[in-house]
């Protein structure tokens, strides 16, 4: 999962990028094919829902096709994806916050919702038990995959693009700083301050928690 | 403070992630332990979380995941298209504006045509009228022009000849007010000179034998006028009985391409028009019968209009026929029947014969012979020269009475024998359709038919005057054939193979035999002059006619070469050949079709 370096415009991006530009549907879906998994990967650890993450990631692609004559070819290919896919992530953080719905993966933030949240965190655990019938050393591995996911989504959208594109998607600082369209420096204070909130929520949301802890979210 | 703050938070970020470089690091390290341990604590916390997440578990994305992403692609993409062709709504005054601006311009019109009609002089509009209206009474009186004038109208601005002139220009010369001095169409470029002896006549002198001459030429005139536009005549309307026009097949337009020299305008190319697998063969042939016919009608009328060129394509039915028709045309001239004989003493006769044949001089006559072949076999005569077409037609009934039979005068230019057309194109599951086309002609099929292909054999070249593949070598060793039909005027030569038409099979023997005595004897004759010729006379070539030709070819000293042996083994091509010199249209005609332009 982890990948690359900044990847500079390659010769295959000229190609491709060409290709786009034509409306090859050829390119289109090689595209797709390329780099669908990455963006599902990265868009899911920002939104924190399957659903989600694929109408997005399906979203980022129709914006890109139709952006493609904006595109100037200063980066990557891939890195101008996963700033469009960043974006669109962050946008539908901040609007799913406003719409107040409540997921499997929900936030807990209130209290009328307590109830709500701590059944769906019991039925998420229950079908993750289902299915994956987990040995009992891996259950307490599972439990604390459950729990950084659970502090991720409660993060600052901000604060959350780059602690998934550093320690998720292994991006360099350049790189975080092109796809969220800040300076290096930003990039580096800023992730400090994310770390530091996902370590506040970490350190109140104990260990061996039911889902039920924390109602934190770090700005 | 603040950026002091930002640039520890920096470097403390880089330091997790190993970004730092190592004496940095240390100095890091030592700064957060010995001044602010409740930092230090913290960071160690992050280093911790930072693998935590790091190990999260891997995501795949759905498996239908591309194929929503390929379909919302695709309908986005189209909505757009939709997009972009809807006319944007203009706003209410944009249209507001146009509909004042109309009106505006509509009523400054009408008060313009009020103002004049009421300033107009009254005298002069009336002899406008009057002048008119005369004209047209003599249009009237004398649609075609000559017995009236200077008699019965002596008065200047009459018309000489309503077939001088068009519609137009009967308008324009009526339109002149006051007897106005008449002038013929000056764009009519051909009938500058046809003006001025209008104009001669109009001055009141009678020149009945030069009126004669001139309506005479007016007349044919019209009548080719009438022929280009039934050549030009959209194909639309010749393919009104169902062909449909489709796109123009790469494959022709490469091979005109390829050799322009070949297709020059008025250059008769035969060419073979191979329908695809998924065509319709019956279609194409149709379409070409339409198209040949179409221009023969055209043909016709400048022959009778005195033009040296005559085309005269026909369809021979009956494999016999083949045979009958050809020997009419060697009646005429026993000598050239030897030759031709001679020339033909490699090869059959072919199944069926599509005659083309280029009259000279006087030679008005034509026939056109018609028939639905569905064996699609064709054959190329070309009879050029000059001298009286006699030739008793009853000489038809016998191959080897055609062989005595009189005529003179009739020079034969080339012939070419078609091969045996059940030999079908190994690409294609039809027989291949043979006919003749000109440039023009093919243009309109190229363009107008999709089902269509020109094949050309490995060796069986179209070598016309100014190609350099007619080689001293293949010179030397068609020499037979070349010598046989020398005349200056362009060689076909194709051996078809023997045994193909077994009608004509032994009347031809027989005509050999009987021939084939004179036609060594014209042969020695004509050798030196077809040696000098044959560089730059047209000669094509069809080897697997020479691979199947006897070794006892009389006349055909040759053999056939190891390559077009071996071409005509591998694969049943089937020939491309001819090329003609087709006499030049006269200069007169041709000015006279521009001026119909």
């Amino acid at each position: 999962m982890p990948t690359d370096a900044p990847e500079p415009f390659s010769m295959q991006d000229h190609q491709t990028l060409a290709q786009l530009r034509r409306g090859n549907h050829a390119a289109i879906e090689q595209l797709v094919q390329r780099y669908q998994d990455r963006l599902f990967s990265t868009v899911f650890r920002l939104v924190g829902h399957p659903d989600d993450a694929a109408d997005l990631v399906q979203e980022t692609f129709v914006k890109a096709i139709q952006n493609i004559s904006r595109f100037e070819g200063k980066s990557s290919l891939y890195t101008w994806l996963f700033r469009i896919a960043v974006n669109l992530s962050i946008s539908h953080r901040r609007a799913a916050v406003y719409r107040q719905t409540f997921t499997l993966d929900g936030d807990a933030t209130k209290e009328e919702n307590a109830s709500v949240n701590q059944q769906a965190a019991s039925l998420r655990r229950e079908l993750s038990q289902t299915t994956e019938p987990d040995p009992a050393e891996t259950a307490e591995q599972h439990l604390e995959h459950e729990r950084i996911i659970a502090a991720l989504a409660r993060l600052d959208p901000d604060f959350r693009a780059v602690i998934v594109l550093r320690d998720i998607e292994d991006c360099d600082y350049e790189k975080i700083a092109a796809i969220l369209e800040i300076p290096v420096g930003t990039v580096k204070s800023r992730l400090f301050r994310a770390r530091a909130a996902l370590r506040e929520l970490l350190t109140r949301q104990p260990r061996q928690a039911n889902g039920t802890a924390g109602n934190h979210t770090v700005d | 403070m603040n950026q002091n703050r930002e640039d520890l938070e920096a470097r403390i970020a880089a330091f997790i992630d190993g970004e730092l470089p190592p004496d940095e690091a240390a100095r890091l390290e030592v700064y957060l332990a010995n001044t602010d341990q409740t930092l230090a604590d913290q960071v160690i916390g992050m280093i911790s979380d930072k693998y935590a997440v790091r190990h999260l578990p891997k995501v795949s994305a759905p498996e239908d995941l591309s194929g929503r992403i390929m379909e919302a692609v695709e309908r986005t993409s189209l909505l757009h298209e939709v997009e972009n062709l809807t006319p944007p709504k203009k706003p209410w005054w944009q249209t507001r504006s146009a509909l004042a601006a109309g009106l505006l311009l509509i009523l400054s019109g009408f008060t313009y045509v009020v103002i004049q009609s009421t300033v107009r002089d009254e005298n002069g509009f009336h002899n406008f009228v009057e002048g008119r209206n005369g004209a047209k009474e003599q249009i009237a009186r004398d649609p075609g022009g000559g017995e009236l004038l200077g008699e019965k109208d002596t008065r200047k601005g009459s018309i000489a000849s309503g077939d001088l002139l068009d519609s137009e220009s009967r308008d324009g010369l009526a339109a002149k007010p006051g007897g106005a001095e008449p002038k013929l169409k000056s764009e009519a470029g051909k009938h500058a000179g046809v003006a001025s002896k209008g104009d001669n006549l109009m001055g009141g002198e009678s020149h009945g034998a030069e009126l004669a001459q001139l309506r005479e030429e007016v007349a044919l005139n019209e009548q080719v006028l009438r022929s280009q536009a039934v050549v030009q005549e959209p194909v639309e309307k010749a393919l009104k009985n169902g062909f449909a026009p489709a796109s123009t097949p790469q494959v022709a337009l490469e091979n005109v391409k390829a050799a322009p020299t070949k297709f020059v305008s008025g250059t008769p190319v035969l060419i073979n028009l191979v329908a695809r697998d998924d065509g319709d063969p019956q279609r194409l042939r149709s379409f070409l019968q339409e198209m040949i016919r179409r221009d023969d009608a055209a043909a016709t009328r400048q022959v009778a209009l005195g033009n040296q060129l005559t085309l005269n394509n026909a369809l021979q039915q009956n494999a016999g026929s083949y045979g009958v028709q050809r020997s009419a045309r060697r009646a005429q001239n026993p000598q050239e029947q030897g030759k031709q004989i001679a020339q033909n003493s490699g090869g059959a006769l072919a199944a069926n014969a599509l005659d083309y044949n280029l009259y000279n001089g006087a030679n008005k006559d034509f026939e056109r012979q018609y028939a639905s072949n569905t064996t699609a076999s064709a054959s190329i005569n070309d009879n050029s020269g000059s001298g009286a077409r006699g030739g008793d037609q009853k000489a038809l009934e016998a191959q080897t009475g055609a062989n005595a039979s009189g005529g003179s005068g009739n020079k034969q230019g080339s012939l070419q024998n078609e091969g045996d057309f059940s030999r079908n194109n190994t690409t294609n599951t039809l027989n291949p359709y043979r006919i003749i086309l000109r440039a023009d002609q093919l243009a309109q099929v190229t363009t107008n038919f999709e089902v269509y292909s020109i094949t050309r054999g490995p060796s069986a070249y179209v070598i016309d005057n100014f190609t350099t593949r007619n080689s001293t070598a293949r010179r030397d060793r068609y020499e037979g054939n070349s010598g046989a039909n020398a005349d200056g005027k362009g060689k076909i030569i194709d051996a078809p193979a023997p045994g193909t038409s077994a009608k004509g099979e032994q009347a031809r023997a027989e005509a050999d035999k009987e021939s084939e005595k004179i036609a060594r004897e014209q042969l020695e004759g004509t050798r030196k002059k077809a040696l000098d010729t044959a560089t730059t006379a047209p000669v094509t070539v069809a080897p697997q006619a020479l691979a199947s030709a006897p070794a006892t070819a009389p006349l055909n000293k040759v053999s056939p070469a190891a390559e077009d042996v071996a071409h005509a083994a591998k694969e049943q091509w089937v020939e491309v050949i001819i090329l003609m010199d087709a006499p030049a249209v006269p200069a007169a005609n041709t000015s006279m079709q521009e001026r119909g332009k």
